[in-house]
């Protein structure tokens, strides 16, 4: 209930009310914000350096010849593929054995048959060569099978120069370019690190690039000029023993398992021979992509990393930097004095 | 592949004669080429098939020679499935059009190959064996192997000799192609970037158009060569073609092409 005092009777004028002095409301004016440099002088220097790297690193070269090489092979590493490579061997050393045999059963003497005197004396050293070049194709298909799963592995540059780029575009927004565009080109920049640094998990590119330094090793005897010259050294052997087991030597007298295995290394040269052009084919063709492949390997030596299988945790050390220095450098008010 | 750049500027300054010669494929059957100053032929270049006498081979016939050898004097790869020469030669019969027609391919067919890994292209020649597996050749707008655009087969006769650019000459063998043609096709093989293919043709558009740049030469060294009786007809062309990549690298095939040539009113459809 309002006490008697404050009752004030219709048509009074209103008292004086005497209300305490109180003092001015003061705010502070806001606090200028700052502008890190040395972040955003940072992502500037990054993002030349993504740029700038690959294309002087011939990166983009080395990628597609990697997956040329990697295209190339996927034929030869067929299941089947490597059965009737194997199969063309077994008829190889089946046909030498038979050829063996009706030299000595029919005491034949060296000098007849020019060709097959040659493919005696070297079968030993061309089956084996020929079993370890299977060996070794045979040997990196689970390796090569992890290569060739790799997401996009030739768009490698191109995801890092782009990352490149919009570094350098945030940087010089950050360093001089206006306060309402510094926040949109963080996030840009933060979204384009996250990319790179992701790219190695979503690509598959951990256990490819594993695998795919494995594979290096593995296939690194086979792809050089010499094994090619080898196999092609082997491969005129071959016809000239082929050459003489289908004309000459069909007058030579033949029994039992000797001749099921010349008859059948006579039929199955079309075969023997189109398989072994083909892999040799496609090993000289990409010997070249196998150099620039070993090129990228030893890029990663190169800045003290220890090799292929480290390429991915590169991918994920600069976006993570990147995208630091992209954080680093928001824009951010002074702290008010005490 | 490193193309040393004296060897470009030349074939850049050699070629567009040749090719300019390629560009007059509607034209009658000899024509003269401003580029070249001399006469273009076009028409059948009709394949005397192969033959041997004693050791002298004639007609039309194939050698070749292995890797680090002479053209002279071998060593060749002995084809045990001929008689000529003791098989380091291997003879050539026309096939179904008669020889060479020049101003038009004569295409590899689809299938290219039957089971065996036969060659079918029987235009130019007959499919013959060698190593077991028969042989052939064609001509083909995109080179079987390196996968470069190449004119057809153009054939000039220039001061009584003829000159011929048979760069689109591709011998098949067992499911696979070799360019044999001279002068050779610029490999179009190498790996490339996504997107560096359509960026380079637009680079060689705008620098062409624009900066009056001199095309990129698709064709280098030497072409054929020959003779020509213009009162018989009668012709001789030769070539040697170095095999570049595939399982016979650095082999090189030996050609010589004999026979009778037939000029045509225009040039033939491409087959």
């Amino acid at each position: 209930m309002p006490s008697a005092s404050l009752l004030i009777a219709p048509g009074d004028p209103l008292p004086t009310v005497e209300l305490p002095f109180a003092p001015p409301v003061i705010t502070s004016a806001p606090a200028p914000l700052r502008r890190p440099k040395l972040p955003a002088v940072g992502l500037l220097v990054v993002g030349a350096l993504l740029i700038i790297a690959p294309i002087v690193g011939g990166l983009f070269v080395k990628t597609a010849a990697g997956k040329q090489m990697v295209d190339q092979f996927a034929p030869y590493m067929q299941t089947d593929s490597l059965a009737r490579d194997a199969g063309d061997i077994a008829t190889l050393r089946a046909g030498a054995a038979a050829i063996d045999d009706v030299y000595r059963t029919q005491g034949i003497p060296r000098g007849r048959y020019p060709g097959l005197d040659e493919f005696r004396a070297q079968s030993t050293a061309i089956l084996a060569r020929a079993s370890g070049l299977l060996g070794h194709v045979r040997a990196t298909r689970p390796d090569y099978r992890r290569v060739a799963a790799i997401g996009g592995f030739e768009r490698i540059p191109f995801l890092i120069v782009g990352c490149g780029v919009i570094s350098v575009y945030g940087g010089c927004v950050l360093l001089a370019g206006r306060r309402s565009r510094a926040r949109p080109a963080i996030v840009l920049v933060v979204l384009a690190s996250v990319a790179l640094a992701a790219y190695p998990f979503v690509s598959g590119l951990f256990g490819g690039a594993e695998a795919g330094g494995r594979m290096l090793h593995s296939l690194a005897p086979v792809m050089t000029p010499h094994e090619v010259r080898q196999l092609q050294d082997d491969f005129v052997v071959l016809v000239g023993a082929d050459g003489q087991l289908d004309t000459v030597f069909r007058a030579v007298p033949k029994t039992g398992s000797s001749a099921t295995g010349i008859t059948a290394l006579i039929d199955g040269w079309p075969r023997v021979s189109s398989d072994l052009a083909s892999l040799v084919g496609v090993i000289d063709d990409n010997i070249g992509n196998f150099n620039a492949l070993d090129d990228v390997d030893a890029l990663t030596r190169q800045v003290g990393l220890p090799g292929f299988g480290s390429f991915p945790w590169l991918l994920v050390g600069i976006g993570a930097l990147d995208a630091g220095l992209a954080l680093a450098a928001i824009p951010r008010r002074r702290k008010e004095a005490p | 592949m490193r193309i040393n750049r004296a060897v470009l500027v030349a074939v850049a300054v050699a070629i567009p004669g040749l090719l300019g010669t390629a560009c007059s494929t509607t034209t009658p059957a000899a024509t003269t080429s401003a580029a070249t100053g001399g006469r273009v032929l076009i028409g059948l270049f009709r394949l005397t098939p192969g033959a041997t006498s004693g050791s002298t081979l004639t007609g039309s016939w194939f050698r070749m020679l292995q890797p680090g050898g002479s053209a002279t004097s071998g060593p060749y790869m002995k084809n045990a499935d001929s008689p000529a020469d003791g098989g380091l030669a291997t003879l050539l019969s026309p096939g179904s059009a008669g020889g060479l027609r020049s101003g038009g391919y004569q295409s590899q067919p689809t299938p290219a190959f039957d089971a065996g890994g036969n060659s079918l292209a029987d235009s130019i020649m007959t499919p013959t064996e060698f190593f077991g597996v028969k042989f052939s050749v064609s001509s083909n707008r995109t080179d079987l192997q390196t996968q470069t655009v190449v004119p057809p087969p153009t054939i000039v006769l220039r001061d009584g000799k003829l000159v011929a650019n048979l760069s689109s000459w591709a011998a098949s063998w067992n499911n696979q192609n070799f360019n044999q043609g001279a002068p050779k096709p610029v490999p179009s093989t190498q790996a490339k970037s996504p997107g560096e293919a359509q960026a380079n043709r637009a680079w060689d558009w705008a620098s062409h158009e624009w900066l009056g740049a001199v095309p990129k030469a698709t064709i280098t060294g030497a072409g054929a060569t020959g003779t020509i009786d213009l009162g018989t007809g009668h012709f001789t062309l030769q070539w040697t073609s170095h095999i570049s990549g595939g399982p016979f690298n650095g082999f090189t095939g030996i050609w010589h092409l004999e026979g009778v040539y037939q000029a045509s009113a225009q040039a033939p459809a491409n087959a």
